[in-house]
């Protein structure tokens, strides 16, 4: 698979001949320089762009061979996406922002899974306050919340402790990495951080447009 | 609650200053529309509202052609077997204190079937008083009088004293009206033995048509609806046009607030995407917010639009009076349809105008997570120049087509439409100029960051500039208009003096008398009637000095005035003769109690007096035709111009004035300025929706920026440079908009005084050149620049920068 851009007459190839395949429950960090192409990897995953060669597949269906509406549904049924910057929806409530996904795909508010969930990354008591209350770590966790709740099999992180210092982005992949055992989902992670990749059973390197084992 | 309506219900009360600015936006837009709408219903009902409080709705009228009517008419038809119930009428205009006041006059003893409460019992107060008067409440109060004192009013040029008998309860029909007993009022007016019009009930038409002399005609309610609105079809295009200018700036708000409010929440919306979102969901409520903010603005806009249409009464009614001689109501009267079809057309023309907005929503990527770019603009600058040139050409055809005056408006609002969509540009590389010639000043750096945002302040750019060019260019319009009149007017008064009687009519003998004085060298003369259509017939007696006052469009005086003198052709006004397409070797047609005369058309002259057009026969011919001897005016041509003739006036048997050419001329223009105010607040209230949209703009750049400007601050910029530097970017748009504003506002001028104008009123205005609007335009629009920064400015100093830097 392949992703390139047009610069006035010059093409870019940030992502050339690459190959991967995730099993399920299976955890991938995906590591590299600034500017390697790990968060363009992660967009075309989540069908948010389309790869200039090659295919992608998620679940045996061909992202490509999908109409913009139907991977909207599908990245909102199978996707659980986290950010960087954890981008929580600033009107809503923390309860309200974690429950999107499942109005989104029109399934019923489990109760039970959110208090789960909430008690796991310890963010029970945040449910009724608003996104710009919180510290970066409470926000963080929030948005794993949120990427967990609609139990997706595949959850996408981008930096999730990009923005944290050392202390809180260890508490944070602590309870990340135990919501992620119990979801059961798959996860690919881009990160900086070796500790966070730590937690994933391969790590690989993005260089030069395809990826290779880490060191 | 479905949590993408919670998303924007939250944002929104969280942000109440765009919610405001968004609601004001609309409001104003709508506010004018309406006010226009409600004042246009008050011209059409002027006409009629007197047979409505007299004899009903439906009333039919009987009039003499000739205007007065004799009062042994009534009598007669009164004294008829089987007569209907009918109501003698005189009506006449007075003034108090400024305020345009109709004196209605009745019969007491007859009005005996009046369903409006004007019969009998109710106006027997006034048989009690030869000076006493009948008013409402509503116009008691305007009048700022007291039912216990007299009220001084002047009529035909002198004073009298009137007494309130009696306050009658509030009704349009008799709003600026003053009721009175017909016998005290013919003695009042000194027109004994006259009346204005009989009114009768709708059922008598038959036995009037069997019964009524053939000399005078019978109007229905309807005729005299359409006999108003054709009058004042003039003055109501060009106030509606003004309006839907007026809305379209504020259309511009409104787009400029809520594709504001999308790019605040682009990030937002570009992460609902990422998590699966449809275009369809973020479609329909966007929408719905849209729809809920024009709609409610609009709401807001109606209530507004009706105290503005109250107060913009006030500007209308008097040139309403000089202008067309109607009494408007003192109060508008909103109806409900009128309300809904306001309403409608804003709510569709606002989400119209965000149909850009919601589109570019839609193109927001899943995961575009970034706000601190400009969006991209919808359209790309050529494809703009390609709608714009396209649009222009249309405009320009319609504008070409000599067909009627909305076909010339829609032009105009094409070609207003075209230079919308090419001013940004424009403005943009007029900044970029003025980067490159200081880049490394406050300003040049300054105006950097004002061209990275242009997606954002395109709408407010285009607004401002169309609403100074919209503004200058009416001033200059009617700067050169007035002008035009000035020229017209000393041109045409060749005279020394006028003479004017103040009480009934000039005659023979009065003439004999005047013309017998040694001071007098000549006189001219005329007398003017109304014909049926609208249109004015004069009789002119002319000596041979006053036909230079003549500016001939078609024809000249050594070939039109021996047929004229002779009675063998007319002359014709600019407006008659664009109204009925007529030239020089046409004729024209006119009812005379001894049957149609038809004239040639001699020449055509210039003639801003009346907007229906004027027929011009010699006054001997006129006397012979219409039995009429009577003058309105003598023109006095004297040995010495200034001879003093108040020795001589004391002489005459009438109470009669004397007017300089001077004092007509000051006249003349008294009543233009009056008549054009209304075109002037309108223009301002344009003005002021543009900065609603320029605060809106710079807000909005303000949020948009505030991580730009907390960095400056993190830099060491101080407080009040940062004030300085965002009222230096208010003020560069402010004056980049007004270096555009100088050619829009020139295409409105000559649109409106070689277009518009000839089709609305039917005369030409010359183009001029006033440069004053120019010249005070550019400082004006730097201070309302930087007044309209201010508030931004302070309210991007306050915040404090540090959240700002932090990551989102």
């Amino acid at each position: 698979m392949g992703r390139h851009f047009s610069v006035g007459a010059e093409t870019i190839s940030i992502l050339d001949g690459l190959d991967l395949s995730l099993e399920r429950a299976e955890r991938v960090a995906i590591m590299g320089a600034s500017g390697c192409g790990k968060t363009t990897l992660l967009h075309l995953i989540a069908g948010m762009d389309q790869p200039s060669q090659g295919s992608i597949h998620l679940a045996g269906t061909d992202l490509g061979q999908l109409a913009e509406p139907a991977l909207t549904r599908m990245r909102a049924r199978r996707i659980g996406l986290i950010f960087q910057d954890f981008n929580l929806i600033d009107s809503l409530t923390v309860a309200e922002n974690i429950t999107l996904p499942l109005w989104l795909n029109r399934l019923p508010q489990p109760t039970e899974f959110l208090n789960e969930l909430s008690d796991t990354l310890a963010i029970q008591p945040l449910l009724d306050r608003m996104p710009t209350t919180l510290s970066g770590g409470e926000k963080q966790r929030v948005a794993i919340a949120r990427a967990l709740i609609h139990r997706p099999c595949l959850i996408l992180a981008d930096e999730p402790t990009g923005s944290l210092d050392e202390a809180t982005a260890t508490r944070v992949m602590d309870l990340f990495d135990q919501a992620i055992k119990r979801s059961e989902a798959t996860l690919l992670m881009v990160t900086h951080n070796r500790e966070a990749a730590g937690l994933c059973e391969r790590r690989l390197m993005l260089r030069n447009g395809s990826l290779q084992p880490a060191e | 609650m479905n949590p993408l309506l919670q998303f924007s219900r939250r944002f929104l009360y969280r942000h109440p200053g765009q919610l405001l600015l968004a609601l004001v936006g609309i409001a104003a837009g709508v506010a004018v529309v309406t006010g226009v709408a409600l004042l246009r219903d008050v011209l059409i009902q002027s006409l009629d509202l007197a047979s409505d409080a007299i004899a009903g709705r439906d009333s039919l009228r009987i009039e003499h052609p000739a205007g007065r009517l004799a009062e042994s008419v009534y009598v007669d038809l009164a004294t008829r077997a089987g007569s209907p119930d009918l109501v003698p009428v005189l009506r006449a205009r007075v003034r108090h204190q400024g305020e345009s006041l109709e004196i209605l006059a009745l019969d007491p003893l007859a009005t005996s079937t009046g369903p409006m409460g004007l019969s009998g019992p109710a106006t027997a107060p006034l048989l009690g008083s030869a000076r006493g008067v009948m008013l409402s409440q509503a116009t008691l109060d305007r009048l700022q009088a007291s039912a216990d004192e007299p009220l001084v009013v002047r009529v035909a040029g002198r004073s009298a004293t009137l007494d309130i008998v009696a306050v009658l309860p509030n009704r349009p029909e008799i709003d600026q009206r003053l009721i009175m007993d017909l016998a005290n009022a013919q003695d009042l007016l000194n027109r004994r033995g006259e009346l204005s019009w009989i009114d009768a009930p709708i059922g008598a038409s038959a036995w009037l048509s069997q019964h009524l002399p053939d000399d005078l005609r019978l109007t229905s309610a309807d005729q005299r609806r359409d006999s108003a609105a054709r009058l004042t079809a003039g003055m109501r295009t060009n106030l509606a046009a003004m309006s839907l200018l007026a809305f379209a700036v504020g259309l511009f708000v409104v787009h400029a607030v809520l594709a504001f409010l999308l790019v605040q929440r682009r990030g937002q919306i570009g992460m609902l995407r990422a998590i699966g979102v449809t275009p369809g969901q973020l479609r329909t409520v966007l929408a719905a917010e849209a729809f809920v903010l024009t709609g409610f603005g609009a709401l807001l806009g109606l209530v507004l639009g009706t105290v503005l249409a109250d107060g913009l009464l006030d500007l209308v009614r008097a040139p309403v009076a000089e202008v067309y001689g109607l009494v408007t109501a003192g109060t508008v009267r909103p109806t409900l349809p009128l309300y809904l079809a306001v309403w409608s057309l804003a709510v569709a023309l606002g989400l119209a105008s965000v149909a850009g907005v919601l589109r570019s929503a839609m193109r927001i990527a899943p995961g575009e997570l970034s706000r601190d770019t400009d969006s991209p603009a919808a359209l790309s600058d050529r494809t703009l120049a390609l709608i714009a040139l396209v649009l222009a050409l249309v405009g320009s055809m319609s504008l070409a087509i000599e067909r009627g005056l909305e076909l010339a408006l829609a032009g105009l609002l094409m070609w207003l439409t075209a230079v919308a969509l090419l001013v940004p540009a424009a403005g943009m590389a007029l900044l970029a100029g003025w980067q490159r010639l200081r880049p490394a000043s406050l300003s040049g750096r300054a105006v950097g960051m004002l061209r990275q945002a242009r997606t954002r302040l395109a709408p407010a750019l285009a607004a401002l500039s169309l609403a100074l060019g919209l503004s200058v260019g009416m001033a200059m319009m009617v700067l050169g208009f007035r002008a035009a009149v000035d020229d017209w007017v000393e041109r045409l008064l060749r005279a020394d003096a006028y003479l004017t009687v103040s009480a009934g009519q000039i005659d023979d003998d009065l003439l004999a008398e005047v013309e017998a004085w040694p001071e007098v060298v000549s006189i001219s003369s005329a007398r003017q009637r109304e014909l049926p259509d609208g249109k004015r017939l004069v009789g002119f007696d002319l000596p041979a000095p006053a036909w230079a006052g003549f500016d001939w469009l078609a024809g000249d005086s050594a070939t039109a005035r021996p047929d004229f003198l002779a009675g063998r052709g007319a002359l014709i006004s600019e407006p008659m003769a664009r109204h009925g397409q007529l030239a020089v070797g046409d004729s024209v047609s006119f009812m005379t109690p001894g049957g149609e005369q038809r004239l040639p058309v001699l020449a055509v002259y210039r003639d801003y007096g009346s907007d229906r057009g004027v027929i011009a026969i010699d006054g001997s011919f006129y006397r012979q035709w219409f039995d009429d001897r009577r003058r309105d005016s003598l023109g006095l041509y004297l040995t010495d111009p200034e001879a003093s003739l108040e020795q001589r006036l004391a002489t005459l048997p009438v109470e009669a004035a004397l007017t300089t050419r001077g004092q007509v001329r000051a006249q003349t223009l008294a009543i233009f300025d009056r008549t054009f105010r209304i075109s002037w607040a309108l223009a301002l209230l344009v003005g002021l929706i543009a900065l609603v949209a320029l605060v809106s703009a710079l807000l909005a750049l303000g949020l948009e920026r505030g991580r730009d400007y907390a960095t400056l601050r993190a830099l060491g910029l101080t407080r009040s440079g940062l004030l300085a530097w965002v009222i230096t970017q208010t003020t560069a748009l402010a004056a980049a908009a007004a270096v555009l504003a100088i050619p829009i506002s020139f295409g409105i001028h000559a649109t409106l005084s070689l277009i518009i104008q000839p089709r609305a009123f039917g005369w030409t205005v010359p183009l001029s050149l006033p440069l004053t609007p120019w010249l005070l335009m550019l400082p004006l629009a730097l201070l309302a620049g930087a007044l309209a920064g201010l508030y931004p400015a302070w309210s991007i100093t306050r915040r404090n920068p540090a959240p700002l830097l932090r990551s989102r």
